[in-house]
Order: C-alpha cells, then structure tokens, then sequence
C-alpha cells in the first residue's frame, strides 16, 4: 500500500528547496525564508503526530509556514532588510539565459513587483503559479475558501500587472 | 475591465473555469482584443514568475535547516551533536545540495528510523549513488518499462548522453523522482532527487516533463544533452552505459 520509499524527515529534506522557494515568495527576503523554513522545520518535527498520512506534507508545510509567518513580529525586520536581501539574492548574471519566454517581461521585474505585492497576495500567487496548486489544493494548504483564492490571485495579477506596466491593459479600456 | 471580468480571465489562464464559463470567455476573447492582449500579460508574468523562482533555491542550502532534520527525537536539547559527529570528513567538501541528498540517503538507509536496510540511494565518498537494486535497473531496464524496486513502484522516464559523452536516465520510483548519470567507476550518480506526488501506478507513469524543478534543473545543468531512443537505449544497456 504505502510505496513511499521514504520517512517523515527525508521527506522534509528532499523538500527544503521547495520551502525555501515558499518561503522567499513569502517573505521577500532569502535570509528570513531561511529562518522561516527553520522555525517550521522544528515545528513539523514536533507535530509529526498530527500530520495525516496520505495528505500533502507539502500543503502541510506551507500552512505552518504560513501561521509561523502570521504569528510572529518579523515582518517589519524583513522590510528593513528588504532593499539589502534583494541585491545578493537574484544576481542578474543570465543564469536563465537560455530559457525563452512568451513576452517581453524582464524576470527582474516581476521579482521585484512580487515582494512589493501585499503578503496575502503573494502566497496565493507563489502556491498557484510557481508550485503549480489547484485553487482548491491553495485554498486548503492556506485554510481560506476557495473563492478567496480566486479573488486574491485576480488581485494579485491585477497589481503585479500595474507595477510591471502601468498603462497595461488591465486598465481603463473602453 | 470590472474586477468580475479579470478574476474570470485569471481563473481562465489557470485552467480553473468550468464548461460553459470556459466558452463565455473564450467567445469573448474572440471578440476583444483588449481581453486578449491582458489575457498574454497574465501568461507572460506567470511564465516569468515561474522561472523567476525556479533555480535559486536547490543551492546554497544553509547546514543549519539539515541540522533541523538530523537531530534525534529522542534528545531534542542536544541540538546538533549527533550531526557533527556523524558528519564524515568527506562531506565538508560537498556542496550543501548534496549534503542535503546524503542526508536524505541516510534517512532512506534506516540511520535514523526503523526502516529496511535496502534503499533506493546511498550515501557513498562520491555523493549519492543508487542502490544496488535501483542500479540494476538503472543499467538495464527500456524506459516506460514498469519494475518493481525495494516495493517502490519504478520506470525509466528518460534517457540521454551529455555533452561531455556522460550517460543519464531520469527515473520515478514510488514517489521519489530522480536523475542517475553513470560514472566512470560504474557507479549510478543521483545527481538530483526530490520527492513527488505523482508515482508510478498500473498503466500510469508520470511524464518526464513533470519532474520537480529540481530534476529539470540538472538536466539542463548538463548542457546541450542527447535524448535517446529506444535503439540507443538498447546499445546502452549492450555497452553498459560506457563512454
């Protein structure tokens, strides 16, 4: 029945990228979503008995990032360092030289109109668009309905539109 | 546009419309080029987005969130000793990526719970190389064929020879996905890994193209690569994936 080769932690480390991923969409800064990462690294280890096998750790995971992120009082630290994070973080060396894209959107553009999204928007975005989740895998992973989801992620391309491109179409047309 | 018509073209773009709202939008793209030209915005940004947030976060990875994982149950105040001590020399010299999937290895291994001896992957003075039982498919199974590993459903998705001649196979075995290139020494080399949701079921394989971003990254990580087919998989498999 169970064909997963793999415990609870090796689990969570194969996963780490991803969290980390989670978490810098979230948190606008790689050195608090490292932190972050770690707080709910230690979290899931406590809970492990809560975790229903057969469910999505990963889902799981971003929840917990999610509250940890919520509940505490790092956000104002994170804005503070935000400017400073960005700079060592995304290098602008060409590393994604090779892949080809549908338009013309400069990828440092849109990761800088990301962190300037409002944090709610932000997670349903990362969780949809750069992990590939269904509006309701979203929904459940993030405990709201899945209207909301739908809503905020239409906010969040609306904003994410204006700040790439102010005069885009997403304005006034006739 | 009304906040009512851009959440129903987002959703559109996410493929997350049913039927007849599917239809309504597309008729309306049919006749409005404004809704159109929002509608590749919206692809563009999420194409883009997409890739932004795809290749920064396999490398690089801090001890301290490995350290997490490798301390004992048991003992939670003696944070850390059990990882330091067990860290073999070798390891300092790897890239954090790699410690992270020795790590993996050893949990795979039983080091840290109760779970068989056999495993998919070992922890060995080259990194992670596949197992004995997942080596032997590795060297000589076709892809798409479906085989039984240590009770983990498994195929070969894929396979190719990288530039410098190195041959590859992208593999799904239960839920762990992964690309093995063959080393000189004959060992099978997991260059990455990463767990899944999709496995390999009856009459099912996951597509290749699927893989977690981690497995696409090392394929593209290997350069201008050679796919091959079934006829170079069987030459493979004749010359034991040698150079």
């Amino acid at each position: 029945m169970d064909d997963r080769p793999l415990n609870f932690r090796a689990q969570l480390a194969l996963m780490v990228p991803k969290l980390r991923r989670f978490g810098h969409a979230l948190t606008g800064s790689a050195d608090a979503a490292d932190d972050l990462v770690q707080d709910a690294l230690e979290k899931a280890i406590r809970k492990e008995s809560q975790f229903e096998p057969g469910t999505r750790l990963d889902s799981w995971m971003f929840r917990i990032m999610q509250t940890l992120w919520i509940d505490d009082g790092r956000k104002r630290k994170v804005r503070r360092d935000h400017a400073a994070g960005l700079a060592q973080l995304w290098p602008t060396n060409g590393e994604d030289g090779r892949i080809s894209f549908p338009a013309r959107i400069a990828i440092t553009e849109v990761r800088d109109a990301m962190t300037r999204l409002p944090e709610d928007c932000r997670a349903v975005l990362a969780l949809v668009t750069i992990e590939g989740f269904s509006y309701l895998e979203a929904a459940d992973a993030l405990d709201i309905p899945p209207g909301t989801v739908m809503s905020r992620l239409a906010r969040a391309r609306r904003l994410l539109l204006d700040l790439i491109d102010p005069p885009a179409p997403s304005g006034s047309e006739p | 546009m009304t906040q009512d018509d851009f959440e129903r073209l987002s959703a559109y773009a996410d493929g997350e419309l049913d039927n007849p709202r599917r239809l309504a939008v597309e008729a309306d793209l049919e006749r409005d080029p404004a809704l159109r030209a929002t509608l590749a915005y919206i692809r563009a940004t999420q194409s883009s987005l997409h890739q932004a947030y795809m290749h920064t976060y396999h490398s690089d990875v801090p001890d301290r969130l490995m350290a997490v994982l490798a301390k004992p149950p048991a003992k939670p105040d003696e944070a850390g000793s059990w990882f330091r001590r067990w860290r073999l020399p070798a390891f300092a010299t790897l890239p954090a990526t790699a410690a992270a999937g020795i790590l993996a290895g050893w949990f795979v291994a039983g080091s840290l719970a109760a779970a068989p001896a056999a495993s998919l992957m070992l922890a060995s003075a080259e990194g992670l190389v596949a197992g004995p039982e997942l080596a032997q498919v590795l060297e000589t199974s076709v892809s798409g064929s479906r085989v039984d590993v240590l009770g983990a459903a498994t195929t070969i998705q894929l396979s190719f020879t990288a530039a410098d001649g190195e041959a590859c196979r992208q593999f799904q075995a239960g839920q762990t996905a992964g690309l093995a290139c063959k080393q000189p020494g004959g060992a099978w080399q997991i260059d990455a890994s990463a767990a899944t949701l999709a496995s390999v079921h009856e009459g099912y394989v996951p597509a290749a193209s699927d893989a977690p971003a981690s497995i696409q990254a090392a394929i593209a990580g290997k350069g201008a690569i050679e796919l091959l087919d079934a006829d170079g998989e069987r030459a493979g498999i004749a010359a034991g994936w040698r150079r």
